[in-house]
C-alpha cells in the first residue's frame, strides 16, 4: 500500500510552524480565559460552577428536597452541560459546599467534604451527598421567568443559561480565584451585608467612586475569620482592583502555673490550616530557626480551631510569636487581583466597577422579570374578563351551546356577534364548570380581575420608571440581606508595620568587649557568672600577644552603641549586630562592622536606648577643647561614620 | 488509446504556473498565498538593497487585494530588445524567468529568488494592476484572469514621483482560501525591516475597522533584531555584539547576544532569505565562535587544561545570533533549498568572526567573563546530561525491550513508509490501534499534557517518562545526538482531540520537537492529524466536518433539511471505524505537514508562547484575540 508513496495519501497541506503554534495556542488561551478560569462579573460564577448549579436545579436537588449522591449531580452536569473530567466537576462542587472555602456556601453538603488541611480531601463522590443551599436558589431562582438568555449546550441537545439571575452580588460575596493563560484572578470573599449596602448605595448613586463604597465595604471577610493588618492593601485593591492584603492568625498568650507561657492560635488566615502551620513550626524548631518552643499540639475539635504552642520558661512569648508570624503562614498575604469577564472580555475591576456591573445586571433581570409577569397577568386577565362577561349573559350562551351541533360550532358562535369572545376566552367558557355559575364563584372571578388589573398597573409603572425599578431591587436586596446576612468574621486591625529584626531578637543583657587592637565581641551577661568570695575569676577572653581589653560595656541587645574614634568620627551599631561569642573567644575585627580608616582607633563607647531630646554628650579633648552636643544629632545609621568633632593637628 | 505527437503539449507563457502552482509557490494553501506577497515585496527590497528605495508600503485592501508600493526606480517601461512591441515591464510581468536579476548589472545583489519572479504572482491573480512612476510619468497596465494583459502599458499622466506599485487580487479558483492573515505577513515584514537597516516598511490592513497599521524601521538593523529576539528572554548582558565585514566574497553582518536560557538560536540569512538548514556561512560562524572563545579563555588563564573543555554546543547555549551575508551568486542546496552552498562564504565569515569577536572580548572583559561562566556551566550540565542519558540507555538494555511498552509498533522497518501516531490519552490509543494499518502505522499513546520543554532543562526533561518514551520511539536521539539514519518514522503524526485542550497538547508536542529534535521539523517529518469536530447525520448518511466554519457552510448548503449534529469532544468518542475513515486512512484523511520556513520567527514565537515571560504572552493574546478560531464551551 504505501509503495506508491505520495499517491495514496489523502490530502496533505503544509502549515508553517509559527502559524500552527499561534492558532492552537490562541484557541487554548482564549478558551481558558473566556470559558474556564475566570468568573463572569455579573453572577460571579465560572462556567463549571454555573453548570453545577443549573444542573442540580434542573434535577430537583433543591433545599426543600432530600440530599442526593454527589455522583448523580456530577453525572448530570457532565453529560448534559460540561463535557470535562468528572473529577474536576466534583472538585468544583465540593468547594462550593466547603464552609471554609466559601464565605456563604452555595451547596448544602452531607458527608465528608474535607477540611482546610490539604491532606483531608473530600470523600469520593459516591459517598457524599449534596443539594443546593438556600442561597444558591437566590442565584438561580426566577430563571423560569425569562430573566436571562439561554444558549444551546455543547451538543445542541439542551439549553443552559449564559448567566444566572443572581439576586445577590456573588462575585464579591464569595470571591474566587483562577489561573487562566497570561492572566489570573483572585477575588477575596466579602460580607454580604456590606456588599448589599454598597449595591443599594450604587442604585441611588450610579456615579459612585470606590472611596464612596469603602464606607460600606470595610474589607474582605474571610470564612475562616482571622485578622487583616492595615487598610493600605484594601484601599489599593478597591481603588485599582489590585493590591495585597496582609492576614494574621488570631492568637492569645496564656500564662501557665509555673511561669511558663504558651501561644494559642484560634483563627488562621484564609487558605491555610492548623496542620500546615503546625508542620511548619516543627520544621523551624528542628532546623533551630526558632528558639524557645517546647511542643506544638493541635487541639482543634468540632468547630473550634486551637493550636497550642508550649514555650520554654526562658522564652519571650512575644518574640517567639513575632518569629512565627514571619516564618509561618500564621501571617500571610492575600494577593487581590479582581479580574472578571465583562461582556465576555477579561477586565480588572475596582470596587465601584464590580458593584456597578452587578447592579446593571440586576436592572436587566428585574426588568425582564417584570415584563414576564405583566405578560402573564395580562393573559390571565384576558381569560377572567371573558369568564366574567360570560356570566353576565350566561343564558344566551347556554342557549347557543345547546343549539350547537358540535364544539367547533359552539366556539364559532361564541366568537361571532353578539358575543365576540376571543378564541382563548371561548375555549375557557366551553371548559367552564357548572359550579362557576354560583354567585360566590362569580364574585371571586370579579375580585380576581380587579386584583389582576391592580397588579398590571403596578408592574407597568415599574417598567415605566427606572426609579421604581431601582426601588424594587433595593427592597429585594434589603430583604435578602436580612434573611441571609451574618456578622463579619475577619477583623481589621492596624498594621504594626514590617517586623524588623528587633521584634525577632530578645532584648537580653550583653557585655560588649573591645580590645586595644580592635577585636570586638558581645558576650551574654550570664556567662560571667557570679563568684563567691575567693573565686579564681573566669577567663574573659583569649587575646593574642600584647592585646588587652580596652573597653568593657554592659548593655542590652537592642541598645545603640556609639563608637567615638581618635579621628573625631562616630560610628553607630546596635549591640546585637556585633557577633555574640563564647566568653573565651577572641571576637571579630571591628573594621568588619564599621568602616574604620587606616590607623583609626576607638577612644570611647557609649550606649543609649533612645535619642530623646534633652540628653547631651560632653566632649573633652587632650588639648582641652570641650563642647556639648545634643545626643539626637547622632541619630544616624551611616555605617561609614559621622564627624563628631573637628580635631586640629594631633589633638 | 493512441499516443501521438498531438498529445504532447508545450505550456506557453504563464500556463505552466497555473497548471502546477505548487511547483512555483509551494502550495495553494495559506503558505502559498502569502508567498505571493513576499514575491512582490522581494522586488521592492531589491531596490532597497541597491540603495534606490527607502520605503515599502504593503496594504491589504478591503476588497481582498494586496498592494505593494515602493519608492524605487520603477520597472523600465521602454520596449524590450527581444520583444519589440512589448514594454520591459510587460515582459517581466508575463514571462517566467524574466528580470534584471538573471544577469546584467541592474542589481548587484538580489534576494528575490524565492520563486521565479513577479510573473508568477500575475499568473495566479484574477486581476493585477501595475503602476509605475518613472521618467516623469505615471504608467499603468492591467492584467486579468491569470496574467493576460488588458491593453498595452499607457502613460496616464505626468508624475514627478518614482516607484512601482503592484496591486493584485489572488485567484480564488487557484487558492483554497484567498484571505491574507495579517499576523503572518507582519512577522515576515518585520524580519525584512530588521535585515535591511534603515528600510521603512509600512503595513496597513484596511479590512478591519479601524484599520490596523504597523510601521517597521530599524536603524540598528541586526542589533535590533537580536534585542527583539531576546526581548522575551533574559539577556546575560546588555550589549549586543555587532560585527561587520566587507570582502571580495561579499558582505558579512553578525549580531549576537547571550541570554540565560538553554537553547541556541543561531539564525542565518543569505541575501535576506532565511537559510533554515544553515550552510557555509553558519558553519564558518560556529567554527570561529568556538575558536575565539576558547582562545580567549586560554590566554586569560580562565580555563585550565584539566577542566572540562568547552565544546561549541556549550558556548552556543543561550546564544541568540543573526548571521546575514550578501553575495552575488548564492547557491541554495538541501531538501528545501534553505542551505547556502557557497564555500567562499565559510572562510569569509570565519575570518570576520575570528578577528572581530576576539577584539570584542578583549575590549569587554566583564561580558567575556560572563560568557565563559555560562559556557562552563553548560559544559558541566552537558556532562551530567550525558550521564543521565547513558543511564536511560543502559536501563532499556537491561529491560531487553528497547521500545517503550506503550508503543504499538508497525511491522515495516522502512522509515520512509512508517508512520507514528502520537495519540492523546490512553482511551483513544485503543481505538487508534484498531483503526490503524499495522503494516506501516505505529501508535504511541501519551497521557495528559506533557512537560513544557521551553521551561525545563535537558536533564529534568530526560527523566520525564512521557518524553522518554517519545524519544525512544522516534529513535533519532535528541539535540546534538540527532542521527537522521536512526529516525524510525518519516511521518510522525500528532493526533490530539479536536478541542482546545487538544490544541494545547499540540503546542506542547511541537515545542518538544522544535527544541529537542528540530531536524524532524526541518525535514518535514512532523504532521498534524485533523480529526473532525462534528458528525452530521442525514438519514443514514454520515458527514464528518472539520470545524465550525465547515459546519456553517454545511448548514447553508443543506438549508431546510432535517439533520442531527454530533459534536466530538474527544477521540475516544469515535468508533474505530470512524477514526479510521476520518483521520487515519491515508486515502481519506487530511494531514497538515508542519514546516519551519523561518527558524528565527519560530524561535521567537516559541519563547513568547511557551517561555517564562507572561507579560509578552498576555500582550500577544490581547492583540490577537479576534483571530481565535473556536472557543470551547
Amino acid at each position: 500500500m504505501p509503495d506508491d508513496g505520495q499517491q495514496t495519501l489523502g490530502n496533505i497541506e503544509p502549515i508553517e510552524i509559527q502559524e500552527e503554534m499561534e492558532r492552537s495556542y490562541l484557541d487554548y488561551a482564549m478558551s481558558v480565559i473566556t470559558a474556564r478560569a475566570l468568573p463572569d462579573a455579573r453572577d460571579g460564577l465560572k462556567p463549571v460552577q454555573r453548570r453545577i448549579i443549573y444542573g442540580m436545579y434542573e434535577q430537583g436537588l433543591r433545599p426543600d428536597r432530600k440530599h442526593q449522591k454527589s455522583a448523580q449531580a456530577v453525572g448530570q452536569v457532565m453529560g448534559k452541560y460540561h463535557p470535562h473530567a468528572g473529577e474536576a466537576i466534583y472538585a468544583a462542587l465540593a468547594r462550593m459546599a466547603q464552609e471554609f472555602s466559601l464565605r456563604y456556601p452555595l451547596i448544602d453538603g452531607h458527608g465528608n467534604f474535607g477540611s482546610p488541611d490539604p491532606n483531608d480531601s473530600p470523600a469520593a463522590q459516591r459517598y457524599t451527598e449534596a443539594r443546593l443551599a438556600p442561597l444558591a436558589m437566590e442565584l438561580i431562582g426566577e430563571i423560569e421567568e425569562n430573566t436571562v438568555d439561554l444558549a444551546d449546550t455543547y451538543d445542541g441537545q439542551n439549553q443552559e443559561p449564559v448567566v444566572l439571575p443572581a439576586r445577590f452580588p456573588n462575585l464579591l460575596v464569595n470571591g474566587g480565584g483562577g489561573i487562566a493563560v497570561g492572566m489570573a484572578t483572585n477575588i477575596p470573599p466579602h460580607n454580604l451585608n456590606e456588599v448589599v449596602d454598597a449595591c443599594i448605595y450604587v442604585l441611588d448613586n450610579p456615579d459612585a467612586k470606590p472611596n464612596d463604597l469603602m464606607k460600606y465595604v470595610k474589607g474582605p471577610d474571610f470564612p475562616t475569620g482571622a485578622l487583616i493588618l492595615g487598610r493600605e492593601g484594601i484601599k489599593d485593591a478597591y481603588r485599582t482592583g489590585h493590591g495585597s492584603i496582609k492576614l494574621r492568625a488570631v492568637t492569645d498568650i496564656e500564662e501557665g502555673r509555673r511561669g511558663e507561657s504558651r501561644i494559642v492560635v484560634t483563627e488562621v488566615p484564609y487558605q491555610t490550616s492548623v496542620e500546615v502551620i503546625g508542620q511548619k513550626i516543627a520544621e523551624l524548631v528542628n532546623e533551630r530557626k526558632v528558639d524557645g518552643i517546647k511542643d506544638v499540639r493541635n487541639e482543634s475539635a468540632g468547630d473550634t480551631t486551637r493550636l497550642v504552642i508550649d514555650l520554654r520558661r526562658d522564652a519571650n512569648p512575644q518574640v517567639v510569636l513575632n518569629q512565627l508570624y514571619k516564618h509561618t503562614p500564621m501571617q500571610s498575604s492575600f494577593p487581590v487581583h479582581m479580574l472578571a469577564l465583562v461582556d465576555g472580555v477579561p477586565k480588572l475591576l475596582n470596587l465601584a466597577q464590580a458593584v456597578l456591573v452587578y447592579v446593571a445586571h440586576e436592572m436587566e433581570v428585574v426588568k425582564r422579570r417584570t415584563e414576564y409577569r405583566v405578560a402573564k397577568a395580562r393573559e390571565r386577565a384576558h381569560i377572567v374578563e371573558g369568564l366574567v362577561r360570560a356570566l353576565d349573559m350566561i343564558d344566551a350562551i347556554i342557549e347557543l351551546i345547546r343549539a350547537a351541533a358540535d364544539v367547533d360550532e359552539a366556539r364559532a358562535g361564541l366568537m361571532a356577534k353578539p358575543f365576540e369572545f376571543s378564541e382563548i376566552q371561548a375555549n375557557f367558557i366551553l371548559d367552564m364548570q357548572l359550579r362557576r355559575l354560583t354567585q360566590l364563584e362569580g364574585q371571586k372571578l370579579r375580585d380576581e380581575l380587579g386584583e389582576l388589573q391592580e397588579q398590571i398597573k403596578e408592574l407597568e409603572s415599574i417598567l415605566r420608571s427606572k426609579k421604581k425599578l431601582r426601588t424594587v431591587i433595593k427592597d429585594e436586596l434589603g430583604e435578602l440581606r436580612d434573611r441571609y446576612g451574618s456578622e463579619r468574621r475577619t477583623r481589621i486591625t492596624v498594621d504594626t508595620g514590617e517586623l524588623d529584626a528587633l521584634d525577632l531578637i530578645e532584648d537580653e543583657e550583653v557585655i560588649v568587649v573591645l580590645s586595644k587592637k580592635g577585636y570586638i565581641k558581645t558576650v551574654a551577661a550570664d556567662a560571667f557568672r557570679r563568684q563567691g568570695r575567693g573565686g579564681r575569676g573566669v577567663r574573659g577572653g583569649n587575646l593574642r600577644g600584647d592585646d588587652y581589653v580596652a573597653h568593657l560595656l554592659p548593655t542590652t541587645a537592642h541598645s545603640y552603641l556609639l563608637f567615638f574614634s581618635n579621628r573625631g568620627r562616630v560610628y553607630r551599631l546596635r549591640a546585637h549586630e556585633i557577633p555574640m561569642k563564647e566568653r573565651t573567644a577572641r571576637g571579630t575585627a571591628l573594621v568588619n562592622l564599621v568602616s574604620l580608616n587606616q590607623g583609626e582607633q576607638i577612644q570611647a563607647i557609649i550606649d543609649t536606648r533612645t535619642y530623646e531630646d534633652g540628653a547631651y554628650l560632653f566632649f573633652a579633648t587632650k588639648k582641652g577643647v570641650v563642647k556639648k552636643t545634643r545626643i539626637s544629632e547622632f541619630d544616624s545609621s551611616i555605617r561609614s561614620g559621622l564627624k563628631a568633632i573637628n580635631l586640629h593637628g594631633n589633638d | 488509446m493512441a499516443y501521438t505527437a498531438k498529445d504532447i503539449t508545450v505550456l506557453k507563457g504563464l500556463e505552466p504556473v497555473r497548471e502546477r502552482p505548487g511547483m512555483y509557490i509551494g502550495s495553494t494553501g495559506p503558505s502559498g498565498l502569502h508567498h505571493l506577497v513576499y514575491e512582490v515585496v522581494d522586488n521592492s527590497v531589491d531596490e532597497a538593497m541597491a540603495g534606490e528605495a527607502t520605503r515599502i508600503d504593503v496594504t491589504l485592501l478591503a476588497d481582498g487585494g494586496c498592494r505593494v508600493a515602493d519608492n524605487g526606480r520603477g520597472i523600465p517601461v521602454d520596449n524590450h530588445r527581444e520583444f519589440r512591441n512589448k514594454s520591459a515591464a510587460e515582459v517581466i510581468m508575463t514571462t517566467l524567468h524574466a528580470g534584471a536579476k538573471f544577469g546584467g548589472d541592474g542589481y548587484k545583489i538580489s534576494g528575490g529568488l524565492h520563486g521565479v519572479g513577479v510573473s508568477v504572482v500575475n499568473a495566479l491573480s484574477s486581476r493585477l494592476v501595475m503602476e509605475i512612476h518613472r521618467d516623469g510619468g505615471l504608467w499603468m497596465q492591467e492584467f486579468a484572469k491569470g496574467g493576460k494583459p488588458q491593453g498595452k502599458i499607457k502613460r496616464v499622466k505626468a508624475s514627478k514621483q518614482r516607484g512601482t506599485i503592484i496591486t493584485f487580487w489572488p485567484d480564488a479558483t487557484v487558492f483554497e482560501d484567498t484571505e491574507f492573515r495579517a499576523q503572518t505577513l507582519l512577522e515576515r515584514l518585520r524580519e525584512m525591516a530588521f535585515l535591511n537597516k534603515g528600510l521603512e516598511i509600512r503595513f496597513s490592513d484596511e479590512r478591519t475597522d479601524p484599520k490596523l497599521e504597523q510601521n517597521y524601521k530599524y536603524s540598528g538593523g541586526l542589533v535590533d533584531f537580536v534585542k527583539h529576539l531576546n526581548g522575551s528572554k533574559d539577556p546575560l548582558f546588555k550589549r549586543v555584539i555587532s560585527l561587520e565585514e566587507k570582502s571580495q566574497a561579499g558582505e558579512v553582518e553578525i549580531a549576537m547576544q547571550w541570554n540565560t536560557g538553554f537553547y541556541e538560536g543561531i539564525h542565518s540569512f543569505a541575501n535576506n532569505i532565511a537559510t533554515t538548514e544553515g550552510g557555509m556561512h553558519e558553519e564558518g560562524f560556529k567554527k570561529a565562535l568556538t575558536n575565539a572563545v576558547n582562545r580567549y579563555a586560554r590566554n586569560k588563564g580562565m580555563v585550565k587544561d584539566k577542566d572540562v573543555s568547552l565544546l561549541g554546543e556549550d558556548i552556543r547555549e543561550g546564544l541568540t545570533a543573526i548571521v546575514s551575508v550578501r553575495l552575488r551568486n548564492p547557491q541554495f542546496e538541501g531538501q528545501t533549498k534553505a542551505k547556502l552552498g557557497n564555500t567562499e562564504m565559510r572562510s569569509a565569515v570565519e575570518k570576520a568572526t575570528n578577528e572581530k569577536l576576539g577584539d570584542w572580548f578583549e575590549e569587554h572583559p566583564s561580558e567575556a567573563r560572563q560568557v565563559l561562566n555560562k559556557a562552563t556551566q553548560a559544559a558541566r550540565a552537558r556532562v551530567a546530561a550525558r550521564q543521565a542519558r547513558d543511564l536511560t540507555r543502559r536501563k532499556s538494555l537491561l529491560e531487553s525491550a528497547a521500545m517503550p511498552g506503550k508503543l504499538a509498533d508497525c511491522s515495516s522497518k522502512d522509515p520512509e513508509q512508517s508512520e507514528l501516531f502520537i495519540v492523546e490519552g490512553d482511551s483513544a490509543g485503543g481505538s487508534a490501534k484498531r483503526a490503524r494499518d499495522a503494516n506501516f502505522q505505529a501508535i504511541l499513546p501519551i497521557r495528559g499534557k506533557i512537560l513544557n520543554v521551553e521551561r525545563a532543562r535537558i536533564d529534568r526533561l530526560l527523566k520525564n517518562e512521557e518524553v522518554q518514551s517519545l524519544v525512544t520511539a522516534v529513535g533519532s536521539g535528541t539535540g546534538e545526538d540527532f542521527n537522521n539514519a536512526k529516525v524510525r518514522y518519516h511521518k510522525v503524526i500528532i493526533l490530539a482531540d479536536a478541542d482546545v485542550d487538544g490544541a494545547h497538547i499540540r503546542t506542547l508536542l511541537l515545542t518538544f520537537f522544535f527544541r529537542q529534535i528540530p531536524e524532524m521539523l526541518k525535514n518535514g517529518y512532523i504532521y498534524i492529524a485533523q480529526p473532525p469536530l462534528y458528525r452530521v447525520d442525514i438519514g443514514k448518511e454520515h458527514y464528518y466536518l472539520k470545524d465550525d466554519a465547515v459546519l456553517r457552510d454545511f448548514d447553508a448548503a443543506h438549508e431546510g433539511r432535517k439533520y442531527e449534529v454530533l459534536r466530538f469532544k474527544g477521540l475516544g468518542e469515535m468508533d474505530w471505524e470512524e477514526l479510521k475513515v476520518t483521520t487515519m486512512d491515508p486515502a481519506t484523511r487530511n494531514l497538515l505537514q508542519v514546516s519551519v520556513e523561518d527558524a528565527a520567527i519560530a524561535d521567537e514565537i516559541f519563547s513568547m508562547l511557551m517561555g517564562d515571560d507572561a507579560e509578552t504572552r498576555r500582550h500577544f493574546i490581547q492583540e490577537n484575540a479576534k483571530d481565535v478560531r473556536f472557543l470551547d464551551i
